[in-house]
């Protein structure tokens, strides 16, 4: 299978978009990405990994320009579960080194799936009235309880399961399960059941 | 985040979430609250336990979700404010005066809280939300409208927060345990005891025309 598009191109340090960045401790370590890919920050970790992980998952998700959805990735060993988050006015991935404690398929879901919430993101700060912030505020308004929550959720893992069956051609029946599951969780909260 | 609901709760129980990461965050006794709540067991701070527990028990997920949600909907009237243009406006009033009696807020609101409420301590909303969860179960509001969870989401629940907080500064009351429904007067005066400030609401301004004419108020 060829790839989408082109592999992240990781570039030399850019001391001027690191300055963004709060670097904590001594073996973090700031790569900063070219050609509108993201800054990438790796805490503690396998850069190759990391890299090579997001790198995949935006190719099974067919994202050409990761710079257009995510502003910085996180790599970090003290975070326990990976995330999209709006901080500081940057779109943030984190991505945690949890996440290679599963399967490669596993691997690629978790990330594709948050890839998915960042184009959520941006498809509803494209249609939103207001500001760029105020958009993000919108979008994050509100707990993980909100039906508007699940339906994010079942929508971001619907979509990555199926865009890393395309990828890999094909899924494990326990990752197809597994993901079946978290998928019919979310769904009993918008049936209400 | 790639967490069901009780995934999160739990991971809140360990303090995993940091205070900015306000869709996720809960404090450690509040995230021990929900679990309580939802499932009617008690593990203490054992975070392994509950996940032990929960792991076993598939239809507690949809639970958490119903006491989180309450709390959100709980937050929500606490912290409205009234919306004068809202409350100017002419269904809004009409339902609003015409549901609910004066003599009878005046009754429960003006109670001073000298006995025990049975809202629950552990949240942080003054709101009885195990008082709301149970014994509501039974209830018409249940069977015309499904749930009280789906009551509490839909957009006439702001509403009803706003004309509730108008009431609650009208009346001058600080903080208030429980909204009540119509159908349910004679429920609350036994479920919360005599100190419990009470906002009596009447019927919901949804689904329902607005009756220009005001009814007579239940007590």
């Amino acid at each position: 299978m060829s790839p989408r598009c082109s592999p992240l191109q990781v570039g030399p340090l850019d001391r001027r978009r690191a300055l963004d960045f709060d670097v904590q401790g001594d073996h973090t370590y700031f790569v900063a990405g070219r050609e509108g890919a993201p800054a990438v920050w790796v805490h503690n970790a396998n850069r190759a990994d990391a890299l090579g992980l997001f790198d995949r998952a935006a190719r099974a998700s067919g994202i050409r320009d990761t710079g257009a959805l995510v502003d910085k990735v996180v790599f970090s060993r003290t975070v326990e579960n990976s995330a999209f988050d709006f901080i500081g006015g940057k779109r943030v991935m984190t991505i945690s080194e949890s996440v290679f404690n599963k399967t490669r398929a596993g691997q690629l879901i978790e990330v594709a799936h948050e890839f998915k919430h960042a184009q959520q993101f941006e498809r509803f700060a494209a249609r939103f009235p207001g500001t760029y912030a105020e958009a993000a505020e919108e979008f994050f308004r509100g707990s993980f309880a909100a039906r508007n929550y699940a339906r994010q959720e079942v929508i971001a893992e619907t979509v990555a399961r199926s865009r890393v069956k395309r990828f890999l051609g094909g899924l494990s029946d326990a990752e197809w399960a597994r993901s079946q599951k978290y998928i019919r969780k979310w769904l009993s909260r918008i049936r209400g059941r | 985040m790639r967490l069901t609901p009780t995934e999160i709760v739990v991971a809140n129980l360990r303090g995993q979430f940091p205070r900015r990461l306000k869709r996720y965050y809960m404090s450690k006794d509040e995230a021990l609250a929900v679990l309580r709540a939802a499932t009617k067991k008690d593990f203490g701070s054992d975070a392994a336990a509950w996940r032990r527990w929960l792991q076993r028990h598939d239809a507690s997920e949809v639970e958490v979700i119903r006491v989180v949600q309450l709390r959100d909907s709980m937050r929500a009237l606490r912290d409205a404010r009234p919306d004068p243009e809202k409350l100017t406006a002419p269904g809004h009033v009409a339902v609003w005066a015409g549901a609910v009696g004066a003599r009878a807020l005046k009754r429960y609101v003006g109670t001073g809280a000298r006995t025990r409420s049975a809202a629950p301590s552990e949240f942080d909303t003054e709101f009885g939300i195990r008082w709301f969860s149970e014994d509501f179960q039974e209830s018409l509001h249940f069977e015309r409208h499904g749930s009280l969870i789906e009551l509490l989401s839909s957009p006439a629940f702001e509403v009803v927060a706003r004309l509730a907080e108008a009431e609650r500064i009208r009346y001058g009351v600080e903080k208030v345990n429980a909204i009540v429904l119509r159908f349910h007067l004679s429920l609350p005066k036994a479920a919360l005891g005599t100190g419990s400030k009470l906002i009596y609401l009447g019927s919901f301004p949804f689904e329902e025309e607005p009756s220009a004419r005001p009814r007579r108020a239940r007590t």
